[in-house]
């Protein structure tokens, strides 16, 4: 039977159904993002932030006070008084004879030494001055310049293990690189005699992979004396800043705590975009509570 | 014997509902009766019942708990007794061919409603029970009560249908479909009908979330494990086929034979008789095959699994507490382990160590042998037999390919249901067991 214009079912009961049901939907869903909004544990989760928020600041307040910032002077002091602390000549002298060791950096040694007996020179200049009167001017023209010396002489020290590691990278790069060659050189000898090549073939294969096994060989010494090296002067370095890398750290620390509670306190408390985040339907999609 | 007071307090509010509900159900049950049928003696019955649901709506909401309805401890105790998955699983089978062998009584209105109200009513004494309600009223398992009595109700709807097309068949009348085949618009009165019940679906399932929160916990922990771990509930029935079968089987052929043989009906299906309109009468193999596997095999077992089986997988009585102390005894044995050594007395066959390959394969074929021979015959010398005997019309019209495959899909489909029997009744575990490759059956 073809089909006609008339519809089965009445279109306004139809209507007044889909009409209802429409109202339904939109009240389960103002229900639900209602009850989202209303879970039980967000008081709670809304009070411990607060409480986190006031035991950051307590701590804060309590941190700021005078017996804190004096503490924290006297780090300060502390780290400048290393800073200016003469170098450990012993140090020092063993430094330059590390850097010896290496036919790269002699020019740098001679520079290093140089340095070294100028703020040798210098310091024995202010321990010669003393205290004496009138010579507070002096003493503090010479402590200008011995501070300016032993930071560039520092630096030098520093650029000088750079450049060691610099060249032990080098090194490496060139071991790896005669390393994979040897490995073809081998895979070519080994593929010679299993594929039975002429006698002749395989020695000379055998004799590249030799003289590729000997450059190896070489490599790898060179690396591992560019490694000790680098480590050597790293590690002598490290003895020379010992003194002023702790101070630092103990400044660091002291000012780090404080830091912390700021950040936390910065995290923890509310603000307006927090506070919009949780408001209804906002906090359905991973609000900050 | 009542259950625990404070229980019952909290719960009192909800069944005076309940059976509020019910009364007013069969109120207007009643008054339809009697206004557009004209039956006011059987509207007067059902006015009675509804007044008896409103006194049991008043106990519920009296304030005591001992006056809130509630099934006798007795009879609750008598059938924790009786429950166990052999009563249970031989129950729904013979519940299936009843409600088969007498369709025509159950389809009657009037039968189906005093089911449904004894059904409710039933339902509304367990509740006062500590234990039933504690797994009933389990969010989570909310729903599935809802599916049994909507599963019942489209069977049944269905059902009727097919009766009364059948009883038209035979008095060579067209079925009710054909009557009224006029063809209608696609919108509105499909489109439109079907938005209206997204929108309202949508509406009711948002409500159901909030009113009943999912019974969500901690994030899981391999080193704290639920009892029991239960699957999701459409698979209860796989899991509860586990307890029967090794995983490769239970868990991977049986539900791809599920598949298979669904996808090969259509293929299979040589009765031309009963498309576009129910029927059972002229497509009762294939109606029975089919209900047998969803609702006995399926349904059932999802219920069982959901309902009735607790901590460390053991069955538990409706009305029972879910200790997770609870031990059952399971001794079961493979076939091999009956045959050589309880019938023949003998030890089973082993190859001795380090013996070579074909050795140790032919003692595992000699050990396996009786259940090799059982299932050998089961799947390759039975179907012949049935295609000679109670098949041979079937066979006939379906051709030896589609035949074997039917054939062959029907007893693996009722391998589950004997391999049941067989443990209940023989503590019968596996029929072949070779673990030397993991393969049991």
């Amino acid at each position: 039977m073809p089909a006609t214009e008339q519809t089965w079912r009445d279109l306004k009961i139809l209507h007044i159904v889909f009409a209802v049901a429409a109202v339904a939907l939109l009240a389960t869903t103002v229900a639900m993002l209602a009850a989202d909004h209303d879970r039980p544990w967000k008081k709670y989760a809304r009070g411990f932030r607060e409480l986190e928020t006031w035991s950051a600041q307590a701590r804060i307040e309590q941190q700021d006070l005078a017996d804190y910032r004096a503490r924290g002077d006297d780090l300060a002091e502390a780290l400048a008084e290393a800073r200016r602390a003469p170098l450990d000549a012993g140090l020092a002298e063993r430094f330059v004879a590390a850097v010896r060791t290496a036919p790269e950096d002699a020019s740098a040694a001679g520079f290093l030494e140089q340095d070294i007996a100028d703020l040798e020179e210098l310091q024995a200049r202010v321990a010669d001055l003393g205290d004496a009167a009138g010579s507070a001017e002096e003493v503090g023209r010479l402590n200008e310049r011995r501070f300016a010396l032993r930071g560039d002489l520092l630096q030098r020290m520093q650029d000088i293990a750079k450049r060691a590691k610099f060249r032990e990278d080098l090194l490496a790069g060139s071991l790896k690189l005669r390393k994979a060659e040897l490995d073809k050189n081998r895979a070519d000898y080994e593929l010679a005699i299993a594929a039975e090549a002429p006698a002749e073939r395989q020695a000379t294969l055998l004799a590249l992979a030799d003289a590729k096994r000997a450059e190896v060989a070489d490599a790898t010494l060179a690396f591992q004396g560019a490694n000790t090296h680098r480590k050597n002067l790293e590690a002598l370095f490290g003895q020379i800043m010992s003194a002023e890398d702790a101070a630092a750290k103990a400044v660091a620390d002291h000012r780090g705590q404080l830091a912390q509670l700021q950040k936390t306190y910065d995290d923890r408390r509310a603000n307006l975009g927090k506070k919009a985040l949780e408001l209804p339907v906002l906090d359905a999609f991973n609000g900050p509570l | 014997m009542h259950s625990n007071p404070f229980f019952l307090t909290d719960v009192a509010g909800f069944l005076g509902g309940y059976y509020a509900f019910i009364a007013v159900m069969n109120g207007v049950f009643a008054l339809i009766l009697w206004q557009k049928y004209g039956q006011p003696a059987r509207a007067l019955v059902w006015t009675v019942f509804a007044g008896v649901m409103m006194v049991l709506a008043s106990l519920a909401l009296s304030g005591s708990a001992s006056l809130v309805p509630a099934l006798p401890a007795g009879v609750r105790s008598v059938v924790n007794a009786l429950s166990g998955p052999v009563i249970y699983s031989l129950g729904t089978m013979a519940l299936f061919t009843a409600l088969f062998v007498f369709r025509k009584f159950f389809v009657q209105p009037m039968v189906a409603w005093t089911i449904l109200n004894a059904a409710l009513v039933l339902m509304g004494l367990s509740m006062a029970d500590e234990n039933f309600a504690a797994i009933v009223m389990k969010p989570d398992n909310v729903p599935i009560v809802g599916l049994v009595f909507l599963l019942a109700f489209f069977t049944w709807v269905a059902t009727k249908q097919a009766v009364v097309n059948d009883e038209r068949i035979a008095r060579g009348e067209p079925p009710m479909e054909k009557l009224d085949d006029e063809k209608v618009l696609v919108w509105p009165d499909l489109v439109y009908t079907e938005l209206i019940c997204m929108v309202a679906v949508s509406a009711f399932l948002l409500l159901w979330a909030i009113c009943l929160p999912a019974p969500l916990e901690e994030p899981a922990s391999s080193v704290k494990t639920p009892n029991p771990s239960k699957a999701p509930w459409y698979f209860l029935g796989l899991q509860e086929m586990l307890v029967y079968f090794d995983p490769w089987y239970a868990g991977v052929v049986l539900p791809s034979l599920v598949v298979f043989g669904l996808m090969a009906m259509p293929y299979l299906d040589y009765n031309k008789q009963g498309n576009g309109y129910y029927s059972i009468a002229e497509r009762k193999f294939a109606y029975l095959t089919y209900q047998f596997g969803f609702l006995v095999l399926w349904i059932t077992l999802i219920i069982l699994g959901t309902f009735l089986r607790g901590p460390n997988w053991n069955f538990y009585g409706p009305f029972e507490y879910w200790t997770p102390y609870k031990v059952e005894v399971l001794n079961n044995v493979d076939l091999n382990q009956m045959f050589w050594v309880n019938w023949l007395d003998m030890p089973l066959p082993r190859a001795a160590a380090g013996a070579p390959w074909y050795s140790q394969l032919g003692t595992i074929l000699l050990r396996e042998a009786p259940g090799l021979v059982i299932l050998g015959l089961y799947l390759v010398a039975l179907p012949p037999l049935l295609a000679v005997t109670i098949f041979r019309g079937m066979f006939a019209k379906m051709g030896f390919i589609r035949y074997m495959i039917m054939a062959n899909l029907m007893l693996l489909m009722l391998s589950l249901p004997l391999k049941m029997v067989l443990r209940w009744t023989m503590n019968l575990k596996y029929i072949v067991a070779i673990p030397e490759i993991s393969l049991n059956f």
